[in-house]
């Protein structure tokens, strides 16, 4: 008998019209790495869920230390020591980091709070963590990652014995996810069990000791890390063999459709200049990847482009072979024809309380317009259709609201959204953030086919594997400037000569 | 299995919460009135008293689902009756048609100026708006010194007081025409739209729904235009307020104008990144809005023939009140115009329930607060239910 400290036996869940759980048999020891993979809706989350306490309504027992225990809530399974970080932090940004630790668990004397008390405390949790942060900084002041970090200690503060990390890597540059690996194994040490949930492969086969695989809801594989490669692991998740390898184009690479030269942003809020003196070109039919740390300004970049920063911004912009003056918002460029497409498709991608066919037109409604002013319906849900079924969006209706889409599919509902009005220059930022593999290889083959069409494609992402097998030139961003530039035709650029770049080795 | 029914039961409720308080207020007042409350007399006069709250509802709904307020409308509708009773009195030789145009221009001036604040200076419209309503409300009293205008003439009476045209008969033709032309081109609206729903695979083609729904809304536009056609008929105000929650109704669903107002207050950095210029379609509602109460200022005026500096006192939350009711998210983003304006006549029949009862006027405002927080309630509680239920996807 192994020593388990959590065992989830036989778990079923069902909701209205889905099985989400299927009869789950999974089972943490103590002190291991234990990391669960799945696709998007395979039932990881739903499973969580359960061990938390937020689903109560599920056949199948759980067994903590040997006793079987229901919980009714997430205090109850807190009081437990199970603590979840979720991929959404639960952070509030408008306090400081020790009221964020304590919030909701005050040390409290006589009915007020003793600050000393929870302070030295705060302190304490982060130095344990190497967190040079003072307790009395504004966590909307901090980093995500530090954000992150935060998170954790709330829940050593709490005395954890089970930590679960949903996708706690996935809005992290690199760096910040090897620390964060760092900090998970050395709790680790300390004997805490951690459930790890993630996407990136490569980091689940560095960090877990067991790897749990569920697929619609059931449980296909529990096996020890070591007897996993990626490859048996990718098609576990998938059930099917899933060519993730990149095509290469063979698409001409045309004219140049935008270049910006002595490109500047200036940040009045923060007082520094977030975009300094870049000089970027974008050819029609290329792809060109935009690679850098959170924080090093491709974003904002982006978005000064688009004409939707809001700050002051200089430089000469030269669209389509002539000179013209900056987009003053994203309705001009929209109408110029370039589409900046959001890494943040809940708060300004999407309308989620909206149906599909209402988001996807909402850019290009101009088209479907009879007589001057009336939308034609006929016109735009024939449009949303042909759209739909070509990204291959899973729903039952293009009226279903948006809001109750997985995360790849709302993606695609915001490539469908960019399509929908042709751009010419379409620049995508993290398309395939928190989306899985499946979904992810469609959206490569999606940019492939527009770049084949002669759009030119701008694609800001994270992940370098993705950026070096895409891109045909490579532009690396640090501290507001362009620190690199590769041409990449031939996919001949590492890991390691963008990863220079990006933190201050040698460029080009 | 017996949850799950009581469950289906709420959700009936909830979808039909309007028609069930509609009867429940018919039947109660009917029955502690004894029947008075239910005269076809005094049901005309409800349609009077509710068309101008009704008509204030019709752009103040969109203007919430762009996450926005108005809070000037009711001291703003006041201070248009105002400039229109002082020029109708003290300069009778300017023909009435021209004091209507020129109070058109005074309402889109001000719908520009709150658009400006709200759209492009971006300021809390919740302020602006308690702002202008001081400012309006100064106008008034300064203008008029506190006295009371009247009569009023021409165009501007007719669109309070007048009724369509009898032609001699003892029951009213055009009434009698007007609500059956209604009655066809509704149904056949209906008919062609569920019918292009199903051929686009969009609706599951359950007809005797449809028709049943088609019926009965049918039956009540019948009914509703015997009884008044044997009375005095439709008044202007009534078609005024009819013909502008159709036009309204069918431009926030199918011009793009329309389509933006819901996509700013869904999510308005969203919305400004998928190409929609938020202040200028902000700057538009608010002109469409200004056009709109003064519509109502008139018909207003025209029903109590005179203007006084207390006219229009309260309005604004009167509309409100009735677009909550009526389905209208405070939060933005969600609503729909013609349950904003059934929702405020819903209002109106309590208050004029109340006023037939006798009922002391320190309660009707206990009972009208009531209602609005069960009706908020009601939204917020199958709004909780709803987000534990979808989770699955």
């Amino acid at each position: 008998m192994e020593d388990y400290i959590l065992q989830m036996n036989h778990i079923t869940k069902e909701f209205p019209g889905v099985k989400a759980l299927d009869d789950v048999t999974f089972g943490v020891r103590r002190g291991e790495v234990h990391a669960l993979c799945g696709e998007n809706g395979a039932g990881k989350s739903t499973l969580m869920k359960v061990l938390s306490g937020e689903h109560t309504d599920y056949t199948g027992e759980l067994v903590l230390n040997g006793e079987k225990v229901t919980f009714k809530g997430i205090k109850e399974s807190e009081a437990a020591g199970i603590a979840i970080i979720h991929q959404e932090l639960g952070l509030i940004q408008t306090l400081n980091v020790c009221e964020n630790i304590f919030l909701g668990d005050e040390i409290c004397q006589n009915g007020h709070i003793d600050w000393d008390q929870e302070y030295q405390k705060t302190k304490e949790l982060l130095d344990e963590l190497n967190l040079k942060v003072s307790p009395k900084t504004r966590v909307g002041n901090l980093g995500i990652g530090q954000q992150q970090l935060i998170e954790i200690a709330k829940a050593l503060s709490k005395n954890c014995k089970i930590l679960i990390l949903d996708e706690p890597t996935a809005p992290l540059p690199e760096d910040d996810s090897e620390n964060l690996l760092n900090l998970v194994r050395e709790l680790r040490n300390k004997g805490m069990s951690i459930v790890f949930i993630s996407h990136k492969l490569g980091e689940v086969l560095s960090i877990a000791d067991t790897i749990t695989i569920l697929r619609d809801g059931q449980t296909v594989e529990s096996r020890p890390a070591k007897e996993f490669t990626q490859d048996t692991l990718v098609s576990g998740m998938v059930g099917r063999e899933l060519n993730t390898r990149f095509e290469k184009r063979n698409c001409p690479i045309g004219d140049v459709a935008l270049r910006v030269s002595n490109w500047s942003a200036y940040d009045g809020i923060n007082d520094k200049w977030i975009v300094q003196d870049v000089n970027f070109e974008v050819h029609q039919g290329e792809v060109v990847g935009l690679a850098g740390m959170i924080g090093a300004g491709r974003t904002e970049l982006a978005m000064s482009i688009f004409g939707a920063l809001e700050g002051e911004v200089t430089g000469k912009l030269e669209y389509m072979g002539k000179e013209r003056p900056r987009f003053k918002n994203a309705s001009e460029a929209i109408r110029a024809g370039v589409f900046y497409s959001s890494e943040d498709r809940k708060q300004l991608g999407l309308i989620l309380t909206s149906d599909i066919a209402y988001n996807a037109s909402l850019s290009s409604l101009d088209k479907y317009i009879n007589k001057g002013i009336f939308i034609s319906r006929d016109k735009e849900y024939a449009k949303v259709k042909e759209m739909v079924g070509k990204l291959r969006v899973k729903t039952p209706s293009i009226l279903q609201k948006v809001g109750n889409l997985s995360g790849g599919n709302q993606q695609k509902v915001c490539l469908a959204k960019a399509l929908m009005c042709e751009p010419k220059v379409l620049i995508l930022d993290e398309a395939t953030r928190g989306i899985d593999i499946g979904a992810k290889s469609e959206i490569y083959q999606l940019i492939n086919q527009i770049a084949a069409q002669g759009v030119a494609v701008i694609m800001i992402s994270s992940e370098l594997p993705e950026v070096l097998g895409m891109s045909d030139r490579i532009y690396v961003m640090k501290e507001g400037r362009i620190s690199g530039e590769f041409d990449n035709r031939e996919r001949t650029i590492t890991q390691e000569n963008v990863a220079m770049a990006a933190t201050g080795g040698a460029t080009t | 299995m017996k949850e799950k029914r009581s469950v289906d039961l709420f959700s009936l409720f909830y979808k039909n919460s309007l028609l069930v308080e509609t009867i429940i207020i018919f039947l109660v007042f009917g029955l502690l009135t004894q029947g008075a409350f239910l005269q076809v007399g005094n049901l005309s006069n409800l349609l009077m008293q509710g068309a101008t709250c009704s008509i204030i509802a019709i752009t103040m709904c969109m203007i919430i689902i762009t996450g926005n307020a108005d809070l000037s409308a009711g001291r703003f509708l006041g201070m248009l009756c105002m400039v229109a009773a002082i020029l109708q009195v003290t300069k009778p030789e300017i023909p009435s048609w021209v004091v209507l145009i020129l109070v058109y221009v005074i309402a889109i001036v001000a719908g520009l100026w709150h658009g400006a604040w709200v759209g492009y200076l971006k300021l809390p419209a919740f302020i602006v708006t308690l702002a202008t309503q001081l400012v309006f409300l100064g106008i008034n009293q300064f203008i008029s010194n506190g006295r009371i205008y009247g009569p009023v003439t021409g165009v501007i009476s007719q669109m309070g007081n007048g009724y369509l045209p009898d032609f001699g008969y003892s029951i009213n033709i055009a009434s009698l025409v007007v609500g059956f032309l209604c009655i066809v081109v509704y149904a056949a609206l209906t008919v062609s739209k569920e019918r292009k729903a199903i051929s686009q695979g969009l609706s599951e083609a359950r007809w005797n729904k449809v028709i049943v729904k088609m019926v009965a809304i049918s039956v009540l536009i019948a009914a509703v235009t015997i009884l008044l056609s044997m009375a005095r008929g439709f008044s202007y105000a009534m078609i005024i307020l009819v013909v502008m929650t159709m036009v309204v109704s069918y431009i926030s669903n199918n011009t793009k104008f329309g389509r933006y107002v819901y996509a700013i207050g869904g999510n308005a950095q969203a919305a400004a990144l998928s190409g929609v210029n938020v202040p200028k379609e902000t700057l538009k509602l608010y002109v469409l809005h200004g056009v709109v109460v003064a519509t109502a200022a008139m018909v207003y005026l025209g029903r109590l023939n005179s203007a006084t500096t207390s006219g229009g006192n309260g309005y604004e939350f009167t509309a409100i009140t009735g677009c909550v009711v009526g389905g209208t998210a405070i939060t933005g983003g969600r609503g729909t115009v013609i349950g904003a304006v059934v929702g405020t006549m819903v209002m109106a029949a309590l208050d004029n329930g109340m006023s037939i009862m006798n009922l002391n006027p320190a309660l009707q405002y206990v009972v009208r607060g009531g209602v609005l927080l069960f009706a908020i309630s009601l939204d917020a509680y199958a709004n909780n239910r709803k987000a534990k239920t979808v989770q699955a996807a």
